[in-house]
């Protein structure tokens, strides 16, 4: 790590940059002080006319001041190129139209701030609005920075703190935006205030900023590309703290959500929910380093949501990299029928569970409590290495074509393998204290179990079923209560050079024991019994291989079945 | 000395008429003008004059920073000086290309030279800093002796705008073909291999800076850790310069907190981000075929590989 980390501050300057330029076409200008130009501040009137009239002058590169004060308006049109930079609060007038928000009519009559079709102007204030505080519409090139929203918190459909549409180039930074409708008051419904919606844009980035305590979710994104959501906090919303949606234009792409403290939001910390028919959109997605806390509650009640780190539905290309998620509501990670994902150093105090479609999924150097395939999943490919795991859950009739256990301690690792495809558990530490067995295998063929450190307290180690076929125990170390390996009849088992080591006290006591073995081959074990027991026993009729077999402790019994050695 | 201006595109934008402006004004005569277009479809091509110019098109996919480079020096190699320039530098002065003949000329040990950039104007905090702190007022020539003193750094500098002595650079064997970036680091460094000198030329600026995101950061420098996975040569035989690095962070603080403090967060999260994408490039074949693509600014490499 440290030799990385040199190189990489290294790099910071030795290598050539080639990429977008992005120009910053914001002109200095003249500062324009309302309260010099005839508006009033902490008048009871309306003062929207005076300060429109203003900006209205006013050249590009401009800034309109406000001071000190407090500045009651309907709506203040941006025009292109003119700044505006407030002191003060700029509040809504009585004589401001109130509205609702609905899904049909997502803007207000009277919008706080203003920008249709403009461009290349910042926006410093603080404002109350009782409807938006801020809607830009196809505009570019906006950034928002040092702001205070404030909304109505008693509105039961409120619309947005700040909304975008259409719009490329906004940057939000170092802006606090609250209130925009009331708490979420059931655990199993919400009602609209968004802090942030991001509707058909591109390029936006949000960043340093506080969003907090707003009806629905703290940032919407809808139909956009392009988006950076960074070192936010964003807690107390009533749904989501992010929330990612697709409409049918298929620009969905290209998105950071990372170093973000996402808090005791209603819903889920991150929820990228594809619900298109078809199959799971490439989002190029990264999600790094965020702190989730506490989700998927309202007033300490469940709601039916509350992913730690994400929920991803139908989408493809994400990357979740080094997140931690403490007590939230529901798996730190939710998987639905998606494309490729991988989940790298993430650290949660609850589960990832993957249901129905799945490409091809990558679970490296994490710590979770358990892995949950749930009932329906058809993967193509799973391949979990290096992680901290308590179990790995596997229901029965599971398909995964490919699916790779590769160096990971499992602190109760208790599998029923009784799936579909190809299996290859190596090198894991697998410590077992249920009763049930640490490996049962109903269903599996071509699998792979080695070089594997099993303990068992309670039960058997490795159980396998009529069922199985082609199953090969390689170079294990195995401790067991029981029976270490049991083999009812699988077919072409091979049980090859694994050092299998008794724990007294169970009914049976033997290393290894199989039910009429149907061409088994073993070779090269150790077996470590319990004194004057049987250690290996072969029950019944059937054919086997057998080699070099080192019976340290107990007896070895092989019955009516014909050895081949 | 004859010189042949080369200038890769793609969708070059609004600063495309501004860079050409800049070439136009060069007071030292440009032998050719070869433009390498790789499928602009923003009008890029409308601003050149096609006979007063040698456009290769190509394929999007097909582009290499070092390959298609290559190919456009080996195609018209009628010169003895080959200056590349990007699509979005602007030359800042009409002596810009004849600060770097005159220095050929005067050196004959020098097998390449690069130039000062300095940010567009109106950048913002950080690249102005990344330029002033890369790109310094003072001039230097660097050879291989200056390994051991400045590591990795000796043979840093940029095709934003580099010349190469025609015989220098096909000694060397031209630019690397299916490099991800870097391949001027990397014919500098065989060069220097070879016994020849470089120079930075501070005399000779152009325009050229970028506000990268932070997730272009991160892809910039995922780019940057396959680039060293794949290129450990050179850092066998320059060796490493890490003081200098933390020499860069603590500069672009200190600049950040003096010209907009509120910058200081954006400058550690873009820190934050170029360190997690480097990691992640460091280990690019342990990652998923699928995401390397993904995370990398140079999507047509993957396309190749």
């Amino acid at each position: 790590m440290i030799k990385s980390l040199s190189l990489f501050l290294m790099l910071l300057l030795t290598l050539p940059v080639i990429g977008i330029c992005q120009a910053d076409s914001l002109k200095e200008g003249k500062r324009l002080n309302v309260i010099e130009l005839g508006v009033s501040a902490n008048a009871t009137s309306d003062q929207t006319e005076a300060i429109q009239q203003i900006i209205d002058k006013a050249s590009e590169g401009d800034t309109v001041f406000f001071p000190e004060g407090q500045y009651l308006i309907r709506t203040i049109l941006l025009r292109t190129g003119i700044n505006l930079l407030s002191q003060g609060t700029i509040n809504h007038h009585d004589s401001a139209k109130d509205g609702e928000f609905s899904i049909e009519k997502q803007n207000s009559p009277n919008p706080l701030i203003l920008g249709q079709e403009v461009s290349n102007l910042s926006i410093s204030l603080n404002g109350e609005s009782k409807n938006e505080g801020i809607y830009l519409l196809k505009s570019q090139n906006i950034r928002i920075y040092n702001t205070e929203l404030t909304g109505d918190s008693t509105k039961l459909r409120a619309y947005p703190g700040i909304m975008t549409f259409q719009c490329s180039g906004v940057e939000i930074a170092n802006t606090r935006i609250h209130h925009f409708g009331m708490p979420r008051r059931e655990t199993d419904s919400y009602q609209p205030g968004t802090g942030i919606r991001i509707l058909s844009s591109n390029t936006i980035s949000i960043h340093d900023s506080e969003v907090y305590k707003n009806g629905e979710n703290g940032i919407f994104i809808y139909g956009s590309r392009k988006v950076e959501v960074i070192n936010n906090v964003i807690r107390h919303n009533g749904m989501s703290a992010i929330q990612v949606a697709f409409g049918d234009s298929g620009k969905e792409k290209d998105y950071t959500f990372s170093y973000n403290i996402l808090e005791e939001n209603a819903s889920d910390a991150i929820d990228i929910n594809n619900r298109s028919k078809e199959k799971a959109k490439d989002i190029e997605c990264i999600i790094i380093e965020n702190i989730t806390c506490g989700n998927g509650f309202v007033k300490g009640e469940s709601t039916p949501d509350g992913s730690g780190i994400a929920t991803l539905i139908n989408v493809s290309n994400v990357l979740l990299y080094n997140n931690e998620a403490y007590r939230n509501n529901r798996p730190a990670i939710y998987i639905e029928s998606c494309g490729l994902i991988m989940a790298k150093e993430n650290w949660a105090d609850n589960q990832v569970e993957i249901t129905l479609d799945l490409e091809e999924l990558h679970l490296v150097k994490n710590r979770f409590s358990s892995i949950n395939l749930i009932a329906n999943t058809k993967a193509q490919k799973i391949k979990l290495s290096y992680n901290e795991l308590g179990s790995l859950s596997l229901p029965n009739g599971i398909q995964v074509n490919e699916f790779l256990v590769e160096n990971n301690s499992f602190s109760n690792g208790s599998f029923n393998f009784n799936l579909k495809g190809q299996m290859h558990l190596s090198a894991n530490k697998i410590k077992n204290t249920s009763t049930n067995p640490a490996i049962l295998i109903v269903n599996a063929d071509d699998a792979y179990i080695e070089d594997n450190e099993i303990e068992s307290l309670h039960a058997s180690a490795i159980v396998l079923r009529k069922t199985a076929k082609n199953v090969h125990i390689i170079h294990n170390q195995i401790h067991s209560f029981n029976t270490a390996i049991f083999d009812d009849s699988s077919k072409n088992l091979a049980v090859k050079d694994n050092t299998l080591k008794s724990i007294a006290g169970g009914e049976e006591n033997q290393t290894f024991r199989t039910h009429f073995p149907d061409h088994l081959t073993m070779e090269g074990n150790e077996h470590i019994g319990i004194a004057n027991s049987t250690a290996v026993l072969f029950v019944g009729k059937g054919k086997a291989s057998v080699k070099n077999e080192k019976i340290t402790l107990g007896e070895a019994y092989y019955g009516e079945v014909e050895i081949d050695d | 000395m004859k010189v042949n201006l080369f200038i890769p595109t793609l969708n070059a934008g609004p600063i495309w008429k501004e860079v050409l402006d800049g070439v136009a004004k060069q007071n030292y005569p440009i032998s050719r003008l070869v433009i390498i277009d790789s499928g602009s479809t923003d009008g890029t091509l409308d601003l050149i004059n096609e006979k007063a110019c040698d456009l290769i098109q190509i394929d999007k996919k097909d582009f290499d920073h070092g390959g298609t480079r290559q190919m456009a020096a080996e195609r018209y190699s009628d010169a003895d000086i080959f200056v590349f320039l990007t699509q979005d530098a602007i030359l800042a002065k009409p002596n810009a290309i004849e600060v770097m003949v005159q220095a050929i000329e005067e050196n004959s040990e020098l097998g390449m030279v690069y130039g000062r950039q300095l940010p567009h104007k109106n950048a913002k905090v950080l690249e102005t800093h990344a330029r002033l702190f890369n790109y310094p007022a003072e001039s230097k020539v660097k050879s291989l002796e200056d390994a051991d003193r400045y590591g990795i750094k000796t043979i840093s500098c940029s095709n934003s705008f580099a010349a190469y002595r025609k015989t220098a650079f096909f000694e060397v064997g031209g630019f690397p073909v299916g490099s991800i970036l870097g391949e001027d680091v990397l014919i500098a460094g065989k060069m220097l291999l070879n016994g020849w000198k470089m120079a930075y030329l501070s005399a000779s600026k152009i325009h050229h800076s970028h506000d990268y995101s932070a997730t272009e950061e991160f892809k910039r420098y995922f780019d940057i850790g396959v680039f060293h996975v794949n290129n450990q040569w050179i850092f066998e035989n320059f060796g490493r310069a890490e003081s200098e690095g933390f020499k860069y962070l603590k500069s672009e603080l200190t600049y950040t907190f003096k010209h907009n403090p509120l910058l200081i967060p954006k400058c550690l999260i873009a820190t934050g981000a170029k360190l997690v994408g480097y990691k992640l490039g460091l280990n690019y074949l342990s990652l998923p075929v699928g995401l390397r693509k993904s995370f990398s600014m140079t999507k047509a490499y993957w396309s190749r590989t």
